[in-house]
């Protein structure tokens, strides 16, 4: 099974890899993992509390070729949105963006649950933990 | 058929692979093509498909990882990515980012070892808690016991098996 060009570029040159201080109250992180894999998927991000829009998104990820290209993706994307729209993104949005065979599609999935995982310890962070 | 049938087999997960090796080439021996060269066509597609599905349930069932997830999917059971618990994860993670630094050559010749020996401790201990669950599931089958107490170690072995991919992946990076 051949990668597309999408998912090496950004396999290569991946965006954002790195750490954000997880104790930074406005920095939120999500760390998921995919059972039947074995891929681990680390995903934070920095967020302004005045305008509640995303600064920053860094990511780490322990996988194949579509896991780090899914998260990598996923970091390009949250950048300069609001949490809401962080949270509308959809793990289709990003089987289309980087043509994903259908069994890669659960590391798109792992990539959307990174993002609301990476909400939601954010609005734990600032007394909002149940509401999405 | 499922595979435990094709073996004749209980739906249980103590078994003995030499016994089922041997079972395993008498029955490719009854079904080997060459018996029925003047067998119906008919006659002759069941013996290849009698024997593609006892390639497949000897593959799977010899093998106690595959054992495991096999049966389990027999009731329905899959590894849950929403419940791999977080505290897995961060170990995880702390391990692969270490393994990073000793595949990059900067970590010490004494890092290099406590991460091996920690790896193989960790499938040490998955190995003995998989067993003692395939143990546990056997007795609640031999006894009889409700769907509800079957269920609830069906629930157990899936939980297990969640860390089987992470430490099958660590020791691959590993380089064995």
């Amino acid at each position: 099974m051949a990668y597309s060009d999408k998912v090496i570029d950004h396999y290569n040159n991946p965006r954002n890899v790195g750490s954000l201080p997880k104790e930074d109250p406005n920095v939120g992180t999500g760390l998921v993992g995919a059972p039947e894999c074995g891929d681990v998927m680390k995903l934070q991000i920095k967020v302004n509390e005045e305008s509640g829009v995303i600064e920053d998104a860094k990511f780490k990820t322990f996988g194949c070729g579509s896991a780090i290209a899914s998260s990598s993706l996923a970091t390009e994307w949250v950048k300069g949105k609001t949490l809401g729209e962080a949270l509308a993104i959809k793990n289709t949005d990003i089987v289309k963006e980087l043509s994903l065979p259908p069994v890669k599609i659960h590391c798109s999935v792992l990539a959307e649950d990174a993002i609301k995982a990476a909400v939601t310890d954010w609005k734990k962070k600032h007394g909002d933990g149940l509401t999405s | 058929m499922d595979y435990f049938e094709v073996f004749g087999l209980p739906r249980q997960l103590g078994i003995d692979t030499l016994a089922l090796e041997k079972t395993f080439h008498e029955l490719s021996r009854k079904y080997h093509p060459d018996y029925f060269t003047t067998a119906s066509p008919s006659e002759k597609t069941q013996a290849v498909r009698m024997t593609a599905l006892l390639n497949d349930a000897y593959r799977t069932l010899r093998h106690p990882v595959r054992r495991v997830e096999y049966l389990l999917s027999l009731y329905g059971f899959k590894p849950d990515s929403s419940k791999v618990p977080q505290a897995l994860l961060m170990e995880v993670f702390e391990i692969n980012e270490r393994l990073e630094e000793v595949k990059g050559g900067t970590a010490s010749v004494e890092e290099a070892d406590s991460l091996r020996a920690l790896i193989k401790e960790k499938r040490k201990r998955f190995d003995a808690e998989l067993q003692q669950a395939s143990l546990e599931w056997d007795e609640l089958v031999k006894s009889g016991q409700p769907e509800a107490k079957l269920n609830e170690q069906l629930a157990r072995l899936t939980e297990i098996l969640s860390e089987s991919s992470y430490i099958r992946n660590l020791e691959r990076d590993l380089g064995g």
